[in-house]
């Protein structure tokens, strides 16, 4: 029963309900509900843990691998720093083991300062405030009770917040629209502020209670002036991400809102007042007085129960709730009849358009047709020809397909260098040792930056990177730039920071190999070593590495190949970042275990070209690195592919040729799909329900499941070409195998092809997807396969 | 028959290969860190009240 009910994921806290602003436009103070002068001050910290419980509770029910939670208000920091701080970890404490946190607040910023935010990023509690635009704009209705402004107060707040110490708890800024603002004004001084994201919000309207528009006519004010923002943000780059003109973009294509303001989405919020009691959103307070009341209380109720509620119903009812108007509208799948509330009329409830309906088709239209023209010149976004992604979907793909995925990849690369650098970058955290190799990065000609953008290991670098001030650059961007001058002509020369790992101190060049120093290297006690690369070589101490012997003390372990017909990859065994497939890798190879890799692999190869070529073509694209792994001691076959290391795959030697070329297969559909994923979103991300899969006892998400049916199918697909080989061929064992496992992973296939596509969670794009890989399941005749896959 | 309209299955990546390290745009930094910290979906704040 409990389980069957669709989850809510999202959860707004009241945990003060009076505010130090008295704006004149704010729905919880000023419209017509006024529970809120019956509500205790702040959430007690009882009720603040009962609500914790009730959330774990929940999301233990529906086995939720992730909530989100908003303190809110009233206004969120009167609570009292330390007080939020206990219900962050009271929150995080009630979660632990259950579901991931993700803990966000929404403030006015009056009362934020330097201790305030360091709580918040070290609670990692993400906090966006809200301001109006310029001081003019903000201060027409964002004011105090004297009458006096907020601009100035909250500005300081949003420097605080967005100080490097604190920028990780920065969420961005909320605007309320006035068209009597200038828009781009308004524009200009949020971006100014360099937020990471800004959401521009209709005031709240109803029929009986209409939006101002300086003409008081029904024209599209509120259109007009969001299109003069979306023109000047557009032409300033977008430099930060718009949730409305975002949502408009991704429901266009057939994903999923960023804003319940937008998109047919059901309904999967919950709000808790401070005196415990279960309501609906509360923006239905402009509606009429007690509207989001559902009359449910954390102390007596399962959070389940809110979902027999007849608001929350009606608002989980997608089209079929909406109006006749809206249901023959030709924008209803993007505006979905916008926020529920702005839909409210006395005589009939909410089975009305919204009283934005003019500009949100206006608006609607507007940005689509901004994207139209992108589309029709394909400028400025990666994409695929319907013929690529076809073919991929069917498991395949030709050598332009494949090429189309690593030039997304790249682009990919190429911003997470730059986010590495930027993270790495401000004084005074930033790292003296790796400035010299970010100016030689900057430096680098295209076809130099292109190289460096090829190693597949970057982007786990960049990652780690990037999303963490903690994590230094250090000695990486000068050995990229090293080595990419090297492989491309040139000359530059850099004092590289030494590595310090379990082989010794060392430095890495991507693509090239490593130069490990011994102990008593003068080097190692300076910490860094003075490399040049020059004539398509490196030097170091005036010995060229691969040509001289290197200076005392070091070892250079140049990058080995692996070479057959058609194809050459890197069998990289000293990259530090090659440790990101959940198996351990091996160290060094010894140049016995080099030779055994050379010979079953040109083996593998020359079996994949001949015997599976609808393969071949696109790992010959696509496959640049093999890493050794560690073998299981069990004997079992192991080999993984990492979602950030597109064009290389992880295998521990197999026992045959046959197998190797069996796990070259498997392992690079995950790559392709991995770089798809990456592309396009083909779920509905926030789908979080786990399903039973026939390859693996425990239930899965239904991305894994995806990827589990794309690389079994291929592996399918080879047992059947074994099976046509026939027992005389392949051995009346291995043809005995193939047919006794054909028709279980046929049908493991289409039994999870059948649960995706019955979860109802596939996008557009998810739906054609599926639908390939389904035609060519249904061709085959039977498949097994074996080892240890993280599907 | 599918009732796509563009000859192009039109992906989240922007294209920067001519960009300049130095002029990546901040917001194809963050939308790009958040799709790879996401595993491939997006960061959600669907209550319109907050972002």
């Amino acid at each position: 029963m409990i389980a069957a009910t669709r989850p809510f994921r999202q959860f707004v806290i009241k945990v003060h309900s009076r505010c130090d602003l008295a704006c004149d436009h704010c729905y919880v103070y000023q419209h017509a509900d006024q529970s809120w002068r019956g509500r205790p001050v702040t959430m007690s910290e009882e009720t603040f843990r009962r609500t914790a419980d009730r959330i774990a509770e929940h999301a233990a029910a529906h086995r939720l691998t992730r909530v989100h939670v908003v303190l809110h208000g009233g206004e969120p920091l009167l609570a009292g720093r330390e007080r939020l701080r206990g219900f962050a970890r009271a929150l995080r404490s009630a979660l632990h083991g259950v579901a991931e946190l993700d803990l966000r607040m929404q403030t006015n910023g009056l009362r934020l300062d330097d201790a305030f935010c360091a709580m918040l990023a070290q609670e990692s509690i993400v906090t966006s405030i809200s301001l109006d635009g310029d001081e003019a704009s903000n201060d027409r209705h964002r004011i105090r009770r004297d009458g006096s402004g907020s601009y100035r107060d909250v500005v300081a707040a949003v420097g605080h917040l967005g100080a490097p110490a604190h920028r990780s708890a920065f969420g961005g800024l909320l605007c309320t629209i006035d068209v009597e603002n200038d828009p781009v004004e308004v524009y200009r001084s949020l971006a100014a502020l360099r937020p990471p994201a800004v959401d521009f919000l209709l005031p709240h309207a109803t029929w009986e209670y209409p939006p101002p528009r300086p003409d008081g006519g029904t024209g599209s004010d509120y259109a007009d002036w969001l299109i003069a923002v979306h023109k000047r943000w557009t032409a300033d780059g977008m430099p930060m991400r718009i949730r409305m003109f975002e949502s408009i973009s991704r429901l266009t294509r057939g994903r999923g809102s960023l804003t319940e303001a937008l998109g047919l989405g059901s309904s999967d919020l919950l709000v808790v007042e401070t005196d415990g009691a279960v309501e609906q959103a509360d923006w239905l307070k402009t509606a009429y007085p007690g509207a989001p009341e559902t009359g449910l209380h954390i102390a007596t109720h399962r959070l389940e129960e809110a979902a027999e509620h007849r608001g929350i119903q009606a608002r989980r009812a997608g089209l079929d709730g909406l109006s006749a108007q809206c249901r023959a509208c030709p924008v209803v799948s993007v505006c979905g009849g916008g926020l529920y509330g702005h839909r409210h009329r006395e005589a009939n409830g909410f089975d009305n358009p919204s009283v934005y309906c003019t500009d949100l088709l206006k608006i609607i239209e507007y940005v689509q047709g901004t994207e139209r023209d992108d589309i029709d010149v394909r400028h400025g976004w990666h994409g695929l020809s319907w013929t690529h992604f076809d073919e991929l979907a069917a498991g395949h793909g030709s050598t332009a397909a494949v090429r189309s995925l690593a030039a997304a990849q790249s682009s990919q690369r190429r911003a997470l260098l730059a986010a590495a650098r930027r993270a790495d970058s401000p004084a005074p955290l930033g790292s003296a040792d790796s400035a010299p190799g970010w100016e030689a990065i900057l430096a680098l000609p295209t076809a130099a930056l292109d190289v460096l953008l090829a190693d597949p290991y970057l982007r786990v670098w960049a990652l780690a990177c990037g999303q963490s001030v903690r994590r230094r650059a250090e000695g990486h961007p000068a050995e990229a730039a090293l080595s990419a001058v090297a492989r491309t002509g040139g000359q530059l020369t850099l004092p590289v920071p030494l590595r310090h790992g379990p082989e010794g101190s060392a430095i890495h060049l991507p693509g090239m190999g490593r130069l490990l120093l011994g102990a008593g290297s003068r080097d190692r006690r300076s910490g860094t070593v003075t490399v040049t690369a020059s004539d398509a070589a490196i030097t170091v101490e005036g010995r060229t590495l691969g040509r001289e012997r290197p200076p005392d003390g070091m070892v250079w372990q140049p990058l080995r190949r692996l070479s057959a017909e058609g194809l050459a990859v890197v069998l990289d065994d000293v990259d530090p970042s090659r440790d990101c497939y959940g198996y351990q890798p091996l160290p060094r190879l010894p140049e016995a275990e080099f030779r055994q890799w050379e010979a079953m692999f040109g083996e593998a190869w020359q079996l994949i070209r001949a015997e599976y070529p609808d393969y071949a073509q696109g790992i010959a694209a696509g496959l640049t690195a093999v890493t050794p792994l560690a073998p299981e001691p069990s004997g079992d076959d192991v080999s993984a592919t990492s979602r950030h290391a597109f064009a290389a795959v992880g295998i521990a030697l197999p026992r045959s040729a046959e197998d190797l070329a069996l796990l070259i297969v498997h392992e690079f559909q995950h790559v392709k799909l991995g770089a798809m994923l990456d592309m396009f979103d083909l779920l509905d991300g926030l789908d979080e329900r786990r399903y039973p899969v026939l390859w693996r006892p425990d239930p899965r998400p239904l991305d894994a499941i995806v990827q589990g049916a794309y690389a079994h199918l291929a592996v399918a697909d080879i047992w059947r070409l074994r099976v046509r080989r026939g027992a005389a061929d392949v051995g009346a064992t291995l043809h005995e195998r193939s047919l006794a496992e054909a028709g279980k992973w046929r049908t493991a296939v289409l039994d999870a092809l059948d649960t995706v596509a019955g979860a109802g969670s596939l996008t557009a794009l998810g739906r054609r997807f599926v639908r390939g890989l389904r035609d060519e399941a249904e061709t085959l005749g039977g498949v097994a396969e074996s080892g240890p896959l993280a599907v | 028959m599918d009732s796509y309209e563009q000859p192009f299955a039109t992906s989240v990546v922007r294209d920067l290969h001519d960009t300049s390290l130095d002029e990546v745009p901040q917001s194809a930094q963050e939308s790009a860190l958040a799709r790879m910290l996401a595993g491939g979906g997006e960061p959600v704040a669907a209550f319109q009240s907050s972002l």
